[in-house]
């Protein structure tokens, strides 16, 4: 498991488009992902719904989890998903 | 005649429309809760098939979507209904022995719920939510669920509250929208202001309107007026009134773009230049030499005379990547306007000194401008003292602050030598003095700015600002209403800035009225018990009213 931050910096927050364009890019991925507020209970990365319910607004941080070793392919997932949350 | 009445809500738009009322079909209930007698396979089967079908309506609505907001809210609810982790849940309770709409409600229930009380963007997405579930289930029972629009007349269309699919089905037939639910930030409030259809969203007494009606759509004023005219409401009754050489006070115009100081037209100089549009697209700390320029372009492009401009007014809800703003639980009352200057010194610094230089400069190329500085969100003589300090060494002649904070109306007489002018923003005002959240819908009528408390509030800081010689103004919303322009003269206000589509409606009234009539008006407002009485008492005191 590969745990790395970043902080969201789109207007909107995890919402509308960048949760739409963020849970495609973790379906996509050939391990699970999850996503959640540091300290905070980890949620499928994969569903919008669930993306949601994080109510993450833009300033705060994220915690996003790789079910792998794989650093490089944790790393390549990892820059996808920050570009849909950061502008 | 019949009876004119007037509902309060929240206007989207500003031009106004006058049509016939046709109610949008209320949503059928729901289906009671029921076990499935077919089968969990049956069951999880049927929906599956359903949600394709959506998906499928999704796919054809999202290309006819001529708008990209539409577009991206649709995107966003078809990506919502294919949730593998909704289809997770589903398959669950349908497991359970439920029947597909039943199973389908129970788990929407469960992403509703940890979204309810999140309030503002996130809790409105609790509509989407509801949508996609009754979508789902009127394509399961078998029914259409298209409404069906006449293809001739004009409508205002009133419903309970509108979805996306709703409004991407409107025609040229629909004028103006009445919801009585959503908010300034909900669905129909942006589709309608990306359409162009003049809206009142929050409009808690639509269930009074019935088809047929004939309304007006106020949306500058927030209101519905039942059996109205449009004259009522775009403020040609005063036209029969002689008109005067000049205003009765300055009228000055809002400006926070080039593009706005370019429409500005028969304004006595800007009353508000807002400077914090100019950077909500800046990653980084403009340079001094970039700010210049920005400043340069829009005193260039817009009227001669007066100009206040107004130095960045940022907060975590109007957020300035470049100033690290955090975020607040309680935004509203946290670091914002003048308080984030102790955070950002460099930048406040720097916006000082540029708008001076670029003052300077579009003054050399003969533009007959003279211009102010005024700092928003000023709370005690302190702070007022510093900023002032701060602009007068830069070489400001005139220096102002904005009066939004009830504190600082306090305290008028002891700004005496410190600022030259007061601006009164009366949305902020509202905001604190009625400990009423600006972005909630439910709390909306609290903020109409005819409330008399806050007309009281108005004349006290204008009489403390005459005692010691401070000129004041309004810039906020209520300035750009004509007649509550006219109850503002009245209670001492020395100059009114209107926004840019209402400058012309604002200079005609006050050009129609001497400070008798005014006074007159402002008194009768000012002692009535609710903002509808406020307004109804103003305008009668200027119609009987013949100097």
């Amino acid at each position: 498991m590969i745990v790395k931050e970043c902080v969201i910096t789109v207007k909107v927050g995890l919402h509308a488009r960048p949760a739409n364009e963020f849970s495609a890019i973790a379906k996509a991925a050939p391990f699970e992902v999850t996503v959640g507020k540091p300290g905070l209970p980890l949620v499928k990365a994969n569903s919008p719904l669930r993306l949601l319910t994080l109510k993450a607004h833009e300033g705060e941080t994220l915690s996003i989890a790789f079910d792998t070793d794989d650093e490089v392919a944790a790393n390549e997932i990892f820059e996808k998903l920050v570009a849909t949350i950061t502008e | 005649m019949a009876s004119v009445r007037i509902l309060e809500g929240i206007g989207v738009g500003t031009r106004a429309v006058r049509a016939e009322v046709l109610r949008w079909s209320a949503c059928k209930p729901l289906p009671a809760m029921s076990k499935s007698e077919l089968g969990a396979e049956v069951e999880v089967n049927t929906l599956t098939k359903a949600i394709a079908n959506l998906e499928n309506q999704y796919v054809a609505k999202i290309k006819a979507a001529s708008d990209k907001d539409l577009r991206e809210i649709l995107e966003a609810q078809s990506a919502f209904a294919s949730d593998p982790e909704l289809a997770d849940m589903v398959k669950d309770f349908c497991e359970q022995g439920w029947d597909a709409a039943s199973a389908l409600q129970l788990a929407m229930g469960e992403f509703k719920s940890l979204l309810e009380g999140a309030g503002g963007e996130f809790g409105e997405r609790v509509a989407d939510l509801d949508e996609i579930v009754y979508r789902l289930i009127q394509w399961m029972s078998g029914e259409s669920d298209e409404t069906i629009l006449p293809t001739t007349g004009s409508f205002v269309i009133v419903a309970d509250d509108l979805t996306p699919m709703d409004t991407i089905a409107f025609t040229d037939v629909v004028v103006g929208v009445v919801t009585k639910g959503g908010g300034p930030t909900s669905h129909t409030a942006i589709v309608c202001r990306s359409r162009g259809i003049p809206a009142v969203v929050a409009c808690s007494g639509a269930d009074n309107l019935v088809n047929g009606q004939m309304v007006v759509i106020d949306p500058d004023a927030s209101q519905v007026i039942i059996n109205g005219e449009l004259e009522s409401a775009t403020g040609d009754w005063w036209a029969a009134r002689p008109r005067l050489s000049a205003p009765v006070i300055q009228v000055m115009a809002n400006v926070g773009s080039v593009a706005d100081a370019a429409k500005v037209h028969g304004a006595d100089g800007v009353g508000l230049l807002r400077t914090e549009l100019f950077f909500l697209d800046h990653k980084v700390s403009p340079t001094r030499a970039q700010q210049v320029k920005i400043y340069e372009e829009v005193l260039a492009a817009g009227p001669d005379g007066e100009i206040i401009v107004r130095t960045l007014d940022a907060g975590s809800d109007k957020p300035i990547a470049f100033l690290g703003l955090g975020r607040e639980e309680n935004p509203a009352l946290g670091v914002r306007g003048q308080r984030v200057a102790a955070t950002s010194p460099e930048f406040f610094a720097d916006q000082l000194h540029a708008i001076k230089q670029a003052a300077d400069s579009v003054k050399a190329t003969g533009k007959k401008i003279e211009v102010s500085v005024m700092a928003p969100m000023i709370a005690t003589v302190e702070e007022a003292e510093q900023f002032s300090k701060a602009a007068r060494a830069v070489g400001f002649v005139r220096v102002g602050i904005m009066i939004e904070i009830p504190a600082i109306t306090q305290v008028i007489s002891q700004l005496k030598g410190v600022v030259d002018f007061l601006s009164i923003g009366t949305n902020d005002l509202s905001q604190y003095l009625f400990a009423a959240d600006r972005v909630n819908s439910g709390v909306a009528a609290l903020l109409n700015p005819w409330q008399p408390a806050l007309l009281s509030l108005l004349e006290s800081i204008a009489t403390d600002s005459a005692k010691v010689g401070i000129k004041v103004g309004v810039c906020g919303e209520a300035a750009s209403d004509p007649l509550l322009a006219v109850v503002l003269v009245g209670l001492g206000i020395t100059s009114v800035s209107a926004s840019p589509s209402s400058v012309a409606a604002v200079l005609d009234l006050l050009s129609r009225v001497d400070e008798s009539a005014a006074r007159e008006a402002a008194t009768n407002a000012r002692s009535a018990n609710n903002p509808r009485d406020a307004k109804a008492a103003a305008k009668a005191a200027l119609e009987s009213y013949h100097g």
